[in-house]
């Protein structure tokens, strides 16, 4: 799998969750996990997905699901660990 | 001998190494310890002493720092021979690999060190009397009380719990999951063996009871709330891993007695295996058991790779492979007859032993039940 980080994390991020799911489009503020559209597996499917295409580390002290509610958190929660660790 | 081109040469030699030890020290003598209803704890010593106990444990806290793949490839030898010894490796490795993702500093350097050793054996405690598949419903508590918490509750099918040293137990205070790591000698913390088993006979299978045992926050591992979202799952990919690879030691263990048996036996002056039959369930025997080992292959080659599906590559190999197995333990007796159906052949514990992989690490219809849900997503066409 070749994991493409040029475009902005919000194209990345969104673009794993529709392969996901299989959905045509998504909003970047549609609650991901309220809805139930990903099954049990999602949470930590997402997790190593973002660990590995943007070369971050998950902690515990991340997890907290307000974090990877949405496409548009989860950019953010992405952007500022980068910034954390100056990727 | 499992000689796939897609292992490396260090895997194939640590292979090697795995089948030479169990040809030594576990074959001889598998079928006594099932018979006794335990593995000698000598036995786990001496498998510590060779770094099989603690294998895939990162370097870094004493461990043999092994990818999946080397895990998969040990439990694959060790389980053709024993199941029972080799769900040591299940739930060790299942504690091990949760406190080394999630556990804090502390708890590694408290526990992955003497794991890695084994000194110190882990089990997995999350099964209740009342609750098995519906993880989330499960009822053991943790009260808080200040700003530690008494645990009460009973775990129950609990594999090595008792012989371990540690439980990493699962529970909830009211609505949020929560674990915690407690010794086995903690106050409050009772034990009792269940003997007779179907399966996993010499697997130290227990029941365990906590009495308002003291939980302190640095025996708390992971956030409350998001434990069976991400505590657990992490364990029960392990334990998959495990499991996956030793049903494909088992099945080759069947496939191996099956044919020595029907090339010998003669029936209607040949051969039993010169009638047409028996040679089907032989092919499909070894067609299902590559099929099984490319799947657990694929598994672990993406969880290696840190790859996102590898999680759901995983649970589609103990899917595949537990059920192939128990076909094959099935067709192994079918092949031998009279002579399958008594424990003085090995074919009879391993049909007891395959079914036992149906049911652990998430029951094959639970399994069904989230595969099919996401396959029938992943695989619709987009309108
Ligand atoms: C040898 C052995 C070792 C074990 N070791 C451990 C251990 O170390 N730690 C631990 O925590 N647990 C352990 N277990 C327990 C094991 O994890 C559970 O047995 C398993 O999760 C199933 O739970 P259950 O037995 O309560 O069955 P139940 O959940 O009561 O299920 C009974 C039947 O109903 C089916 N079923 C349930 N829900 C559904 C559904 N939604 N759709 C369709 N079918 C369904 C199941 O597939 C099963 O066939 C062990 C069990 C065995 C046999």
């Amino acid at each position: 799998m070749r994991i493409d980080t040029i475009s902005r994390p919000q194209d990345t991020i969104r673009q794993f969750i529709l392969d996901s799911v299989n959905l045509p489009d998504l909003d970047d503020d549609f609650d991901i996990f309220e809805t139930g559209i990903v099954n049990s597996l999602f949470a930590i499917e997402l997790m190593t997905f973002l660990e590995k295409a943007f070369n971050i580390k998950v902690t515990m002290d991340d997890l907290d699901m307000a974090n990877f509610k949405t496409v548009n958190t989860t950019a953010q929660f992405v952007l500022n660990k980068q910034g954390a660790s100056g990727v | 001998m499992f000689n796939h081109h897609l292992l490396t040469q260090q895997q194939k030699a640590d292979y090697k190494r795995f089948r030479e030890y169990v040809k030594e020290y576990v074959e001889p003598f598998a079928s006594e310890w099932d018979k006794q209803q335990g593995v000698p704890r000598s036995v786990i010593e001496k498998c510590a002493e060779a770094g099989f106990v603690g294998g895939i444990i990162p370097k870094e806290y004493g461990g043999g720092g092994w990818d999946t793949v080397t895990f998969g490839l040990l439990n694959e030898a060790f389980g053709a021979a024993s199941s029972s010894l080799c769900g040591l490796f299940t739930v060790q490795t299942m504690v091990a690999m949760t406190i080394s993702r999630w556990g804090s500093e502390e708890q590694k350097k408290q526990w992955l060190e003497p794991m890695a050793k084994g000194k110190v054996i882990g089990s997995f405690a999350m099964t209740e009397p009342k609750v098995g598949s519906d993880i989330q419903s499960i009822e053991t508590t943790f009260t808080p009380q200040g700003e530690n918490y008494l645990l009460n509750g009973t775990k129950r099918w609990i594999t090595y719990s008792g012989l371990a040293d540690i439980f990493l137990v699962f529970g909830k205070n009211e609505d949020k999951s929560m674990a915690c790591i407690i010794p086995s000698n903690a106050p409050g913390v009772k034990v009792i063996p269940i003997r007779d088993m179907l399966g996993f006979r010499g697997a130290y299978l227990s029941q365990l009871e906590f009495t308002d045992c003291l939980i302190t926050p640095s025996d708390l591992v992971g956030k409350p709330g998001l434990v069976i979202a991400y505590v657990a799952p992490y364990g029960l990919h392990y334990g998959r891993v495990s499991t996956a690879w030793s049903s494909t030691g088992l099945h080759r263990a069947c496939v191996e007695t099956a044919s020595s048996y029907a090339s010998e036996r003669r029936q209607f002056g040949e051969p039993i295996m010169e009638h047409g039959l028996i040679r089907e369930l032989l092919t499909d025997m070894v067609v299902e058991m590559e099929a099984a080992r490319s799947l657990c292959l694929s598994g672990s080659i993406a969880d290696d790779a840190h790859m996102p599906d590898a999680m759901e590559k995983i649970l589609m190999a103990k899917y595949y492979a537990s059920r192939a197995a128990s076909r094959a333990a099935a067709n192994t007796i079918q092949a031998m007859g009279a002579a399958g159906c008594h424990e003085e052949n090995r074919a009879a514990e391993y049909y007891r032993n395959a079914k036992i992989m149906e049911i652990i690490e998430g029951t094959n219809q639970v399994l069904q039940r989230v595969l099919g849900k996401s396959f029938a997503r992943k695989y619709k066409k987009k309108s």
